[in-house]
């Protein structure tokens, strides 16, 4: 990276951390609001406390950790989840549209496990802690290769970490702005839209650590999520005109609020 | 024993959720994406495209497999 200005340090530091941590917190909304929060917040939580512990215990030898086999097993393990809610988003807004509730969706999200309340919930607590973990690490490492490339000796790592605190500050905050947002979306909608944005990093991560090379690096992330969105749609389409083996629906259906207004008193 | 047995059920059924879930067509695609990579890049072959075709053709897979379940 060559020798860097502390001053350069610090932002270069602050927007390579803030593409992580944007990836962390996005896992960590779409979990929390179509899982549990409870689970999903304790489970962001001991991965940050796994990640301090890491950090202080191993310091600047931290990066001689393989990252890439984690990438390969949380990458595979996000897919396999990812199309899952892929999976049920399709079928769900196929049958229901993309906005209202319904009973089905009640019934899908009690079959699904605890969404809020009640026992914790695993699923929700290892997707957070695994992408809290996994990116976080990502994060320390960039402080330590920005501090080693700075000319300002111990300053040029002080400089790396507040430009990481800056970054966690600041998206962590829009993130949670977003939550009040993100809460209104129907249930299907959301596995929708976060199956792809988990299959999109989980394709991203198991490549990645194979050792394949992304052309434009993390901007595939981008083309892949809009490939797998419009993959998506198209199999909402394909699902209503019975293409793929179901009954044929004639026109998108109206949602069951909608419906209900609808019907004579 | 019970509560062990409870335990390594509860450890077991838990990563079966997790990974098969619904059906195991997904895991399999996943394992073929894996798989399949690995072996493109073995051969020297670039792999990125691999994973999102992978994706796409499980997806389908996977929908139709659901709306012929529930027809």
């Amino acid at each position: 990276m060559g020798s860097l200005t502390l001053g350069s340090v610090l932002i270069g530091s602050f927007i390579a951390c803030a593409v992580e941590v944007t990836e962390m917190v996005i896992i960590v909304v779409g979990v929390g609001t179509t899982r549990q929060w409870r689970s999903t917040l304790i489970g962001a939580g001991c991965g940050l406390t796994v990640l301090v512990g890491l950090v202080a215990g191993l310091g600047q030898a931290l990066s001689l950790v393989p990252i890439d086999p984690l990438r390969i097993a949380i990458g595979a393990l996000l897919l396999t989840f990812g199309l899952q809610w892929i999976t049920k988003g399709v079928t769900g807004v196929a049958a229901n549209g993309f906005t209202g509730n319904d009973d089905e969706e009640e019934e899908e999200a009690a079959a699904d496990g605890p969404r809020r309340g009640g026992a914790l919930d695993w699923t929700a607590w290892l997707l957070a802690f695994k992408g809290v973990t996994l990116e976080g690490l990502e994060v320390a490492f960039i402080v330590i290769a920005f501090g080693a490339g700075s000319r300002g000796g111990q300053g040029g790592y002080l400089d790396a970490f507040v430009g990481a605190a800056a970054a966690f500050v600041i998206v962590g905050t829009a993130g949670a702005v977003s939550i009040n947002q993100v809460k209104k979306v129907p249930g299907r909608t959301l596995k929708f839209a976060v199956g792809g944005l988990i299959s999109t990093f989980g394709t991203f991560w198991a490549l990645e650590g194979l050792g394949a090379s992304w052309p434009g690096g993390r901007i595939s992330l981008a083309w892949l999520y809009a490939l797998y969105l419009g993959g998506t749609v198209a199999l909402v389409t394909l699902t209503r005109r019975g293409s793929l083996g179901g009954q044929r629906s004639s026109s998108p259906p109206q949602d069951r609020r909608d419906r209900r207004e609808a019907a004579p008193a | 024993m019970n509560l062990l047995w409870k335990l390594i059920r509860g450890f077991f059924g838990f990563w079966y959720d997790f990974v098969i879930g619904d059906d195991w067509a997904g895991a399999a695609g996943v394992a073929v994406l894996i798989g399949g990579s690995w072996l493109l890049l073995h051969f020297g072959v670039a792999a990125f495209w691999f994973g999102p075709v992978s994706i796409v053709a499980t997806s389908v897979l996977l929908v139709s497999r659901r709306v012929r379940r529930s027809a």
